[in-house]
């Protein structure tokens, strides 16, 4: 099988020049010790997912995280007030909202995104996606409809259970998308559609936490929250180191991973990634201690800022390793 | 009636074939690509005609819409003998190179100052007119060697020099001493004949002292019966100090230092002579043994064992570890390429053109010495081995042909390169100069020496001076560097808008190539009107044939001169020729076999080279040496004490293409009387009479002169390196295709190979800029570490470096906008860079979506001229320094003393010893010379 990362481009073509970008990956690309093979023509290959994907992985990851927790406090007699009658289908709505003005966007005919719904493809999980965010942007906003119309408990006793897998879907249905994107074997992980259910718990929760400075939650509510935010952060924490320091079932997804930890993208991730989320749990922890959500509201917003400097690295080094 | 042929380049899998059948051609069929998914049909006529780009005349199959006549796509031509239907990217990149938004389609004559920027529309009578008129002027004052054409690739054999005859001019000027007059020499002094034709496909042994595989003459026709013989277990060794992609195909790749082949080819001719792994019989019969023992060893018993014995003994010299120490590789290297070669069963095709020909001083005796182990080995002229390409190339006779003139040029042929197999091109600016001549009628045609050839500067000084050059007249397709310079600029067609034919020795047998304009074709089969070929060109581009026919007739109006009658139809009398009548009587008179094939398809012979755009003349030519005499060959022949069978002649009789003037064959010891070689033996000459003759006598044997970038004339440690300048690229073709966009696109930048214990050395890293220091001034180019290419050594590849001096006089593709000026008074140059290459708006969409910048190093300007002594051939190769780039230089910056090059040229000159050969002659006779005058013209008027 022909192997593109056997011959690293290095720093020039033999009679062009490389773009940027392939020649800042092969910088992270091993040379072979015995041909020292190098690529000596190729056209540019431009990343096709850029920064609308690493947002709207983080858009729909609070919203998406707002809502499981709002679901999961309903269903655990926990109430939590205005921050999840309200507050969380807000940021569900939104969420879901700017995802998929994102995903239009980044279509290469937008204004074909109905050909989506109108002329689906059953296989792809582009189709089934676009389903699911549906089936969460109505969820959502009945939810969000009860809340602001005082609605009684037996609304949300029948919107829970389907709210709640809904917003588990919504945040993990890219996972199987970016199954589908075969040949980005850093994608490919089978842990990648719990990990970002685990992502949305912890920037849900860090979104509900800032939301609920004020709000007079309960310690039951305060302690949910808390306990999510910190237990959600440690998850995604302890996932990534898992995910990137563990074995990697192929080389493509083994030198991808070596360029996140050790190459182009490292310290990025390392600080902001890694280092700001173990900050965040450990601050999450702190409050969850102290059942305080004004120290917690600092980790909520740390792992904002983390989320979407982990999915900017996870999106781009996927898309780095050289198919041809 | 018409049956469906047999192409060489058809190949079908299943119900699939490569090409549409040929019964298709005036009416295929295809569907739009871009309207997909909509089927929106054309209908295409499929035209044949020959690439225009390197010199291979690869076959390629114009597709011509019907609608509008234009040329939608190039593709290979199936019906081609060389090239059977491939190509390399530069044959479909034709079409960029007819649809370039900047090409040239008016003629231009120029209104200020020579090379000031400044033209103006003209007609073509006009210009005609004025040319003519020069010319004839010339003529009629008996000053014709103040005409001059200089050809930058030879174009129909023949032709030109038909018309120069015509006129009476010996003034055919071409670019080979920059090229491949070393390997001319090298094998002329063997054969008779000047180029090698090594059958690839059919070898046991295939030995490349080039990048031959991915480059080079015949490239492509050569690339893919090398790759057969590959495959039917062929071993492929490889000399070059750079690994290309021809040396990662080889079974043997040996990276000596340059400049050291002939002592490595030396070492195997005397393993092979040690070991007696040599075809004696061969040897016995057809090398000039005798010769060679008369001389070097008179007192010696005058037989073959005795020869064998001293010739092992003369060159037991040659041990593997000298070659190893002159080549700075492993010794064991060297042995394993001899022992590889020795089992080659005397088939061993080898094939060097440039290359260490072209670099070196001594640079032919690697050719020699090539062609010593292709005779030890038994490998000359038979199935698998090497033969010349006299015996695969077909050059067919135009009609009423002219008698040869008598004049001798010495501003292109000079005594002090006698033997030279080629004009001394390259030195012409300071033969000016000297005042060697002037020139009244200059044509530079389809060439750029101020970009190609060595010391552009000197060029340039020399065609901004009128006195020195009264007229220059450059016929071409696209701008160049030296059309800036020029008085008139005529826009000459492409390859699908012209005529012309084309033979070439691509392998073991014989074709001829048909060029035409293919959308006057078209006119021709729709049933449209047409004057001539610019009415089927873009704008008023013409095509050479059709000029110098209108030029010839203007330059002689009333017939007064004798030159008219040559350019009228042999079809209507008092009637000016057309190219349908020239290649019409061609076609029908002067190529075997055509008019029976034509015939056998009920095609009259014009029609079936229009039709397939080439015929095969012969196919299995082996052993011609050995074809005996005819009868009628042998008529009225006298044998000389050499063997030499000879008809009489005069000093009006001219010499054949090859050989001498009379001889005719040879007569063997065991009585045979066969063709033999061109030589003046008519056998293998292991000592060249020639050298003798002509004062050269230490050099007649195959040996190995110490090149002047041997490695003990390199101080690496002091900075110094060898620059191999002249490397090409699959991709591009000197300076012909940079207006061809996709050949751009994927082969835009040149970066200067360096191993990377010398970049470590100078301190430099990939992309550092580095000033490049040679003998007459410097350059600034960029760095490239690479394993690719041996320590010591460093290259820039041919090709870029493209420039122009104001907009619209180059082709932005692929040049750079420069400012000439002199710091160090008129004499010194700096050229610089204004601007790279960029985006620019046309009528082309792609030219706003250009990604590249570099427009490259104009090495060459660089560069001295380096004259070899004995060929005449330029040696390319340069001792330089490198030192990391100073603040004051820029990326591409040239800067040059022309005082200093002409310094440089007389030392070069200074190592010639001018000579004349018996009976006064300036040259011998039995070597190819273009456009040979009359055995009296190569006489002087006294001899000396």
């Amino acid at each position: 099988m022909l192997d593109p990362t056997a011959a690293p481009v290095g720093d020039s073509y033999l009679w062009a020049r490389p773009d940027e970008h392939r020649r800042e990956v092969s910088r992270d690309l091993p040379t072979d010790p015995v041909t020292q093979a190098r690529t000596t023509l190729n056209t540019a290959h431009p990343r096709p997912w850029g920064w609308r994907v690493t947002t709207y992985l983080w858009t729909k990851a609070v919203g998406a995280g707002a809502m499981l927790l709002a679901a999961l406090a309903h269903l655990a007699g926990i109430d939590l007030a205005v921050v999840g009658d309200v507050v969380a289908p807000a940021l569900g709505v939104a969420g879901i909202g700017i995802t998929g003005a994102l995903l239009v966007w980044d279509l290469k005919r937008p204004e074909r995104f109905l050909y989506i719904l109108l002329k689906p493809n059953p296989r792809s999980w582009m189709f089934w996606g676009a389903i699911v965010l549906a089936a969460g942007a109505a969820l959502f906003t009945a939810w969000l409809a009860a809340g602001i119309l005082g609605a009684p408990d037996t609304v949300y006793d029948w919107l829970a259970v389907p709210a709640l897998v809904a917003a588990a879907m919504t945040a993990g249905y890219t996972g199987f998308l970016f199954g589908q994107a075969e040949g980005r074997d850093l994608w490919q992980s089978p842990l990648l559609f719990w990990h970002l259910i685990v992502q949305a718990v912890m920037v849900g929760a860090g979104a509900m936490a800032l939301a609920g400075i004020g709000a007079g939650l309960d310690a039951e509510a305060t302690a949910l929250l808390l306990a999510a935010l910190t237990l959600g952060t440690l998850g995604h924490v302890v996932m990534v180191l898992f995910e990137f320091l563990g074995r990697h079932t192929s080389k493509q997804a083994a030198t991808a991973a070596h360029m996140v930890t050790h190459g182009r993208y490292a310290r990025l991730f390392w600080t902001g990634g890694v280092g700001l989320a173990a900050l965040a749990a450990a601050v999450a922890g702190t409050a969850w201690a102290a059942g305080t959500l004004l120290v917690a509201a600092v980790a909520g917003l740390l792992v904002q800022a983390a989320l979407l400097i982990y999915e900017s690295v996870f999106v781009r080094a996927g898309q780095d390793v050289p198919l041809s | 009636m018409s049956v469906e042929p047999d192409l060489p380049g058809a190949r079908r899998h299943e119900h699939l074939r490569n090409f549409p059948p040929v019964s298709s051609w005036d009416n295929h069929v295809e569907y739009d690509a871009k309207a997909h998914p909509r089927k929106v049909p054309h209908s295409y006529m499929l035209i044949p005609t020959t690439c225009f780009n390197c010199e291979s005349a690869c076959g390629l199959l114009a597709y011509v819409d019907k609608d509008d006549l234009s040329v939608k796509k190039l593709e290979g031509n199936p019906a081609h003998p060389g090239s059977r239907g491939r190509n390399c990217a530069k044959g479909p990149a034709t079409v960029n190179q007819l649809n370039d938004p900047e090409r040239i389609l008016y003629p231009l004559r120029r209104t200020g100052e020579r090379g000031a920027g400044q033209w103006e529309r003209v007609s073509w009578d006009d210009a005609l007119n004025d040319i003519a008129s020069r010319i004839s002027t010339a003529i009629t004052d008996g000053r014709h060697e103040d005409v001059m054409y200089h050809v930058g690739r030879p174009g129909e054999d023949g032709f030109t020099e038909r018309v120069l005859n015509t006129w009476g001019v010996d003034g055919h000027n071409t670019h080979t001493n920059i090229c491949s007059a070393g390997t001319r020499l090298g094998m002329s002094l063997w054969t008779g004949f000047d180029r090698p034709s090594a059958d690839h496909a059919n070898a046991k042994v295939i030995l490349l002292l080039s990048s031959h595989l991915e480059t080079g003459h015949y490239f492509n026709p050569h690339a893919q019966r090398i790759m057969e013989g590959k495959q039917s277990g062929a071993k492929l060794v490889v000399l070059d100090p750079r690994m290309s992609n021809t040396a990662a195909h080889a079974d043997a790749w040996l990276a000596p230092w340059p400049g050291s082949e002939a002592a490595i080819l030396l070492a195997v001719a005397s393993y092979l002579l040690r070991t007696r792994r040599i075809d004696e019989a061969f040897l016995r019969r057809w090398l000039n043994w005798q010769t060679y023992l008369a001389e070097l060893h008179p007192d010696a018993a005058q037989d073959f064992d005795t020869f064998l014995d001293r010739i092992t003994a003369d060159y037991a010299e040659f041990t593997f570890d000298f070659a190893a120490e002159e080549a700075q590789v492993p010794v064991e290297r060297i042995a394993e390429i001899a022992e590889i070669v020795a089992d080659c069963d005397g088939r061993l095709s080898a094939h060097i053109w440039r290359a260490a020909a072209a670099g070196n001083l001594g640079g032919w005796q690697v050719a020699r010495a090539l062609w010593f182990v292709l005779a030890l080995t038994g490998s000359i002229g038979g199935r698998g081995g090497t033969s010349p390409n006299g015996w695969h190339k077909f050059i067919p006779q135009g009609p009423n042909m002219p008698g040869h003139h008598e004049h001798w040029n010495e501003l292109i042929w000079p005594r002090e390169y006698p033997l030279a197999t080629n004009e001394l091109s390259f030195l012409l600016p300071h033969f000016l100069r000297e005042g060697r001549g002037t020139l009244d009628v200059y044509f530079s045609r389809v060439y750029n020496p101020i970009w190609t050839n060595p010391d552009g500067f000197t060029w340039i000084e020399t065609l901004t001076d009128p006195d020195k050059i009264g007229l220059h007249v450059a016929l071409t397709p696209t701008w160049s560097e030296t059309a800036e310079f020029a008085d008139y600029v005529l826009p000459m067609g492409h390859s699908s808008e012209r005529h012309d034919t084309h033979s070439y020795e691509t392998h073991a047998g014989r074709w001829l190539g048909f060029r035409q304009p293919v959308r006057r074709v078209a006119m021709d089969k729709l049933g449209q009107d047409y004057t001539d070929t610019r009415d089927a060109n873009p704008g008023e581009v013409w095509e050479e044939n059709e000029f110098w026919f209108e030029l010839s007739w203007r330059i002689d109006p009333d017939g007064a001169l004798g030159i008219t009658k040559y350019f009228e139809s042999p079809y209507r009398s008092g009637e000016k020729m057309t190219t349908d009548d020239y290649y019409r009587w061609v076609f029908e008179h002067s190529v075997p076999g055509l008019p029976e094939k034509a015939a056998a398809q009920g095609m009259t012979p014009l029609e079936y080279m229009r039709r397939y755009g080439v015929v095969e003349v012969d196919t299995d030519v082996y052993r011609v040496d050995e074809r005996p005499l005819t009868d009628d060959e042998q008529a009225d022949t006298d044998v000389d004490e050499q063997g030499v069978v000879r008809k009489p002649v005069t000093l009006d009789s001219v010499a054949p293409v090859f050989g001498e003037a009379g001889a005719v064959g040879v007569r063997h010891d065991d009585g045979d009387v066969t063709f033999g070689w061109p030589t003046p033996s008519r056998k293998l000459e292991v000592f060249a009479t020639a050298m003798r003759d002509w004062g050269q006598g230490e050099h007649a044997t195959p040996g190995y002169i110490r090149s002047h970038v041997a490695r003990r004339e390199i101080d690496v440690d002091a900075g110094e390196l060898v620059l191999v300048p002249t490397f090409r690229l699959p991709t591009l073709i000197h300076t012909r295709s940079g207006n061809a966009k996709y050949l751009n696109e994927i082969s835009n930048t040149h970066p200067v190979w360096l191993n990377s214990t010398d970049a470590k050395r100078h301190g430099v890293r990939t992309d550092d800029l580095v000033r490049i220091s040679t003998e007459i001034g410097y350059f600034v180019a960029r760095v490239w570490v690479t394993e690719g290419i041996r320590p010591g050594v460093c290259a820039l590849s041919h090709h870029m470096g493209r420039w122009r001096l104001h907009p619209g006089e180059g082709s932005r593709w692929v040049s750079g906008m420069v400012e000439l000026s002199h710091l160090d008074g008129e004499h010194t140059w700096l050229l610089r860079h204004k601007g790279g290459v960029a985006p620019f708006d046309s009528s082309d969409p792609d030219s706003s979506r250009i990604d590249w910048s570099d427009p490259g190093v104009h090495q060459n300007l660089a560069f001295a001229v380096h004259p070899d002594p004995h060929s005449g051939m330029h040696c390319w190769l340069q001792k330089v320094s490198m030192e990391p780039a100073r603040p004051e230089d820029r990326y591409g910056d040239v800067y040059v003393d022309t005082r200093r090059s002409a310094e440089v040229y007389r030392e070069w000159l200074a190592k010639t010893t001018p000579a004349l050969g018996p009976d006064g002659q300036r040259r011998p006779e039995f070597m190819m010379r273009p456009l040979a005058p009359t055995r009296r013209g190569y006489r002087t008027e006294s001899p000396e």
